[in-house]
């Protein structure tokens, strides 16, 4: 199923009684989430993800605008009748019932013609208890359970009514960083198999870039960005989405384009060829930490000269550590390992690869180049 | 190393009990010994405790207790309150607390109206229940005058009936108690995290289904608690009796173990404290019975 969102905004009044103007939680969503895909909605705490998410169930009314799932607009439907599924950050599994009892729950609200019988809801639980795994705990209680398997019980519940929308709110943030990445796994192979349309929200650009088929980038209840992961990464079309995703983050410099050459102070480090025809001005550099190039036998004259602070080795490859006058703090570069950088050198010099070097407007902190 | 270790040990828990000395004392002094003499009173035949001396030892002040038709009548009494009002207030805690808890506006003040018969003192509601429902050579009373404004006939509740007094009684013991059992309640409601209803709102669940699978077990551990608190509390009825009634309980036909307890001891035809001794211990083999049932029960639906 499609969900389909037009001018969707919620405002919430503020808690702050003196100050009269509305907190726009989700601010004019207007986007298309295609047809059996999972969809990672990403943004920082308090961006208003979790909102879009209790909008898309129906436990928030919107402001404005309207939801579409397929062709219907649902914008006004509760949630009772929009047969999503959710699983909620803190699984809300109801402690006194069993796995069994839980996963059946939802299924003991049919009415109608729909209403199943008692085996029948026991054989549908144990179909869902099957995709996620936990066929053998069904008579356990929530409290007997590790996180990871109340995460699996909480989706088996939600995927019993085989909802037409499935919500996942922070699935992963109350898991140890090794189930964290199995979880992941689980939640991706549990929707190719199910192929449930699937929004989730989290604040981990790795969960979301990782897992996603699409990821929907916010920001104060703004959507930055929309994209498959990747091309958000390689495209990013602020500072913010850049800053966002990527783990290490990216190396924001203040940089100037002067004669149509982009400088990082005094260092010119691309020419003519990357800058084309953007105008002289001052500008922000990002520059991921794969983007820097050691190489000693260069010969270029397009380095960035930085004082070197540390070297992580990490086996793989190497992390480079150093500062630099144009930017706050500690850089980080990533070269491979068999790159030998002197560690007592007290200085470093990079060259740049363009395609990871992006140039913002100072004011904006949009796009350049 | 381990004698040093035991020795500590020692020290510590020698430590632990000087701490519950003073505890230990006051519970010795005041709770402790005076059960135990409540226990040989009840066994010793006239025990006249000017002279601290006694007939013998025996079974018969059971006897004596257990065919005193005050006695039996203040069971019945007793039994009759405890079976209504226990049940009938919860019941009615539970509606109260569902609907403060269900408004958003002037919760507070609702909260406070409904608590503010927990902090009047029992003599003065009483004082107000006997405004309400005497009858006296001027008026009928309030209540009698609604009865007469729909149409029916007069009722004395104070000196009339049985049904009737038993009826104020009821009405009074429940007013009384339900201030406490609103306020045990409301916390138990709104301490149910709203993810679980937010959960089953999304499964469709209707308000009927969530109250009774998601709201009543989760209070269910304080619901206990109340009937559990509320029979005790209601087998030691007395002072509510006395506040309507006044205090020859017997005459009027309404006193309550506890009643017939403070009879024995200090009331006119007082004087026997073998007996009320007996008596005592009578009523706590029944609260005591009647508490284990309730744990058993409660322990039951917890694990199910």
């Amino acid at each position: 199923m499609k969900i389909r969102f037009e001018g969707l905004t919620k405002r919430f009044p503020n808690r702050n009684k003196k100050i009269k103007e509305d907190v726009v939680a989700v601010d004019n969503f207007t986007f298309e989430i295609p047809d059996g895909k999972l969809i990672g909605l990403l943004g920082p705490s308090g961006c208003g993800k979790s909102t879009a998410l209790n909008l898309i169930c129906g436990l928030e009314m919107p402001t404005e605008g309207k939801i579409f799932f397929d062709d219907e607009d649902v914008t006004n439907l509760p949630a009772e009748n929009r047969g999503v599924g959710m699983v909620f950050q803190s699984y809300a599994l109801y402690p006194h019932l069993t796995v069994k009892k839980n996963i059946m729950f939802p299924l003991g609200n049919l009415k109608g013609d729909q209403k199943l019988s008692k085996e029948e809801m026991e054989k549908k639980a144990l179909e869902a208890a099957k995709v996620v795994q936990i066929e053998e705990l069904m008579d356990r209680k929530p409290n007997e359970m590790s996180g990871g398997q109340q995460q699996r019980v909480a989706i088996a519940r939600a995927l019993v009514k085989m909802p037409k929308v499935l919500l996942l709110d922070e699935p992963l943030s109350n898991l140890d960083a090794r189930l964290r990445i199995q979880t992941r796994e689980e939640i991706k192979r549990i929707q190719n198999e199910t192929k449930i349309t699937t929004v989730f929200v989290t604040h981990d650009q790795e969960e979301a870039m990782s897992i996603s088929d699409m990821i929907v980038v916010m920001k104060s209840g703004v959507v930055n960005q929309i994209g498959k992961p990747q091309e958000v990464y390689d495209n990013p079309v602020n500072l913010f989405v850049a800053k966002f995703l990527g783990t290490p983050p990216i190396n924001v410099f203040n940089g100037e384009i002067k004669n149509g050459s982009l400088y990082i102070g005094e260092d010119k480090i691309l020419g003519k060829d990357y800058v084309k025809n953007t105008p002289d001005q001052k500008v922000y550099v990002g520059i991921r930490p794969e983007g820097f190039i050691h190489d000693i036998n260069s010969k270029s004259d397009m380095t960035l000269k930085c004082s070197l602070k540390a070297i992580e080795v990490m086996g793989r490859d190497t992390s480079v550590v150093f500062e630099n006058s144009n930017s706050e703090g500690k850089l980080r570069a990533i070269i491979s390992s068999d790159n030998d950088v002197d560690s007592s050198s007290p200085t470093v010099e990079f060259m740049v690869n363009p395609k990871k070097v992006f140039v913002f407007n100072k004011e904006t902190e949009e796009r350049l180049i | 190393m381990s004698n040093n270790r035991s020795l500590l040990n020692k020290l510590r828990s020698l430590k632990a009990w000087l701490y519950l000395l003073p505890a230990l004392i006051f519970l010795g002094i005041f709770m402790i010994y005076p059960l135990i003499d409540v226990l040989i009173y009840s066994f010793e035949i006239g025990y006249n405790s000017a002279s601290q001396t006694s007939l013998g030892k025996g079974l018969y002040n059971y006897a004596y207790v257990l065919h005193d038709p005050y006695f039996l009548q203040a069971v019945k009494n007793t039994f009759i309150i405890v079976i209504i009002t226990v049940p009938l207030s919860t019941i009615f805690a539970l509606l109260i607390s569902l609907a403060l808890n269900s408004i958003k506006k002037l919760r507070d003040l609702f909260q406070t109206i409904f608590f503010l018969p927990y902090v009047t003192n029992t003599l003065a509601v009483g004082l107000v229940f006997m405004i309400m429902f005497k009858r006296t050579p001027y008026t009928d009373g309030l209540i009698n005058l609604l009865i007469s404004f729909f149409g029916g006939s007069p009722v004395d509740f104070i000196t009339g009936p049985y049904w009737a007094k038993i009826f104020v009684m009821c009405f009074y013991t429940i007013w009384i108690v339900l201030p406490f059992k609103v306020l045990i309640l409301t916390a138990a409601l709104a301490s149910v995290n709203d993810v679980y209803y937010k959960a089953a709102r999304i499964d469709g669940t209707s308000r009927f289904r969530m109250f009774t699978t998601i709201t009543l077990p989760m209070i269910s551990p304080m619901v206990f608690y109340l009937i559990i608190t509320g029979f005790i509390g209601a087998f030691k009825a007395y002072s509510d009796e006395v506040a309507i009634f006044g205090t020859n309980l017997n005459s009027a036909g309404m006193n309550t173990i506890v009643g017939y307890v403070y009879d024995m001891l200090y009331g006119d035809s007082g004087g026997y404290p073998s007996y009320a001794s007996s008596a005592a211990l009578i009523l706590f083999a029944i609260v005591f019975t009647i508490t284990v049932i309730n744990l058993l029960i409660s322990k039951k639906t917890s694990i199910n």
